[in-house]
């Protein structure tokens, strides 16, 4: 069920991606890409949370894919929103997002070369991560670069939606963002309080990978929400465009 | 994806008639006049004519036209003049509205439809037409907006 909502995700991010192809527009095919990572992290994770109940381990190499995409969307998400947030006055002065993008850029080349190495000492498959391999050093470090690329976006794109004019359906997606920075923030306390006070978690909790679900379901679903007043005001303007031939031809 | 460019080149926001008119004469380089003076009955809802020695051309629209479809109008006409279409009268005779030079015919139309929506679009009263810039922008990185 999971890996079909992740994928569905990942048919919404690619079809945003396309949409930004067909009209040469690198920023949408950026969201397209960063709506298509964070699905395909969910995938990765989907085997831990079943419907019937059975949690499957995940592999070392699907773990550090998983968090790979989470970086390139994340890297991607706030790309975008830098160009979205940049204020240019017509005269080309102002602030430009090519310093944020190239920074940004750099922390993501920076995690991907450090997840790995975080995660050499934790190579056997786990259903129960943090309470197999928390106490490490390393495992602690994947676990806050992990929460960080996935639950900065999320909220920088929250506060976006938030200021922004889109209507009411905007608070779908809204609400995903702060899901997924809900889902963030225990990745975070989850991981310290393993590490720090050696707190084991609940045995195989179901709230990490349900957060990361919902945040999909809410941010990607409420984007194609969002699509509906546009679809539906284009076949208002051609009804009336009919009208008016009829009127004025 | 030229309609696209286009549309990002030269649709101003927020979206009047007049200065649309003049980003498309500064884009072929000659003067281009709007005139929204035709008359219900004539069977025509836009039509663009450009002198052969200046280059000047005019586009005239509905004078009873609504501003979404007067705009319409005049981004379909525009579109013509962007792509230096030129019609004459054997484009209306039946011999060439069948074959090639019929199928060629209407792609230059449904193109040139394909602009005018857009444009119309831009000049709707509700809708495409996001008021503040950063809400413009992130609709436009969503896929939903062209601009």
């Amino acid at each position: 069920m999971v890996t079909y909502i992740a994928w569905l995700g990942a048919l919404v991010g690619a079809g945003v991606a396309y949409i930004g192809l067909r009209r040469r527009n690198i920023v949408t095919t950026v969201m397209g890409v960063a709506l298509f990572g964070n699905a395909m992290t969910l995938s990765v994770f989907a085997p831990l949370l079943s419907l019937h109940g059975v949690r499957e381990p995940i592999p070392h190499s699907a773990r550090i894919q998983g968090a790979y995409w989470a970086i390139a969307g994340g890297a991607a998400m706030l790309a975008v929103l830098s160009t979205v947030l940049r204020d240019q006055h017509p005269d080309g002065t102002g602030s430009r997002p090519v310093r944020w993008i190239v920074a940004i850029a750099a922390a993501a080349a920076a995690s991907v070369i450090t997840i790995p190495v975080c995660l050499a000492s934790a190579r056997e498959p786990s259903d129960d991560f943090l309470n197999a391999y928390g106490y490490l050093p390393g495992v602690l470090v994947y676990e806050l670069l992990f929460a960080l690329w996935l639950g900065t976006p999320m909220a920088t794109l929250a506060v976006v939606l938030w200021r922004s004019d889109l209507g009411r359906l905007r608070l779908v997606t809204l609400s995903g963002c702060v899901v997924g920075v809900i889902w963030a923030s225990w990745k975070i306390v989850g991981a310290l309080l393993r590490y720090v006070a050696d707190v084991q978690l609940a045995a195989q909790s179901p709230v990490s990978v349900t957060l990361g679900c919902l945040a999909v379901v809410l941010g990607i679903g409420g984007i194609a929400l969002l699509a509906l007043p546009v679809v539906r005001e284009a076949r208002a303007y051609d009804r009336r465009r009919r009208t008016q031939d009829m009127r004025l031809g | 994806m030229l309609i696209n460019d286009r549309v990002r080149r030269l649709v101003p926001v927020p979206f009047v008639i007049e200065a649309f008119v003049e980003n498309v004469a500064r884009e072929i380089g000659k003067p281009v006049h709007w005139v929204p003076s035709l008359s219900s009955g004539t069977g025509m809802t836009g039509l663009s004519v450009r002198c052969r020695t200046t280059g000047a051309a005019v586009i005239f629209s509905p004078a009873a036209a609504p501003p979404d479809y007067a705009a319409h109008c005049v981004g379909h006409e525009s579109w013509h003049l962007l792509e230096g279409h030129l019609c004459t009268a054997r484009d209306a005779s039946s011999a060439y509205r069948d074959g090639w030079p019929g199928w060629l015919a209407r792609r230059r139309e449904h193109e040139a439809e394909r602009f005018a929506k857009r444009i119309g679009l831009a000049a709707a009263p509700s809708g495409s037409v996001v008021s503040d810039d950063r809400t413009r922008r992130l609709a436009s990185a969503f896929g939903l907006y062209a601009g």
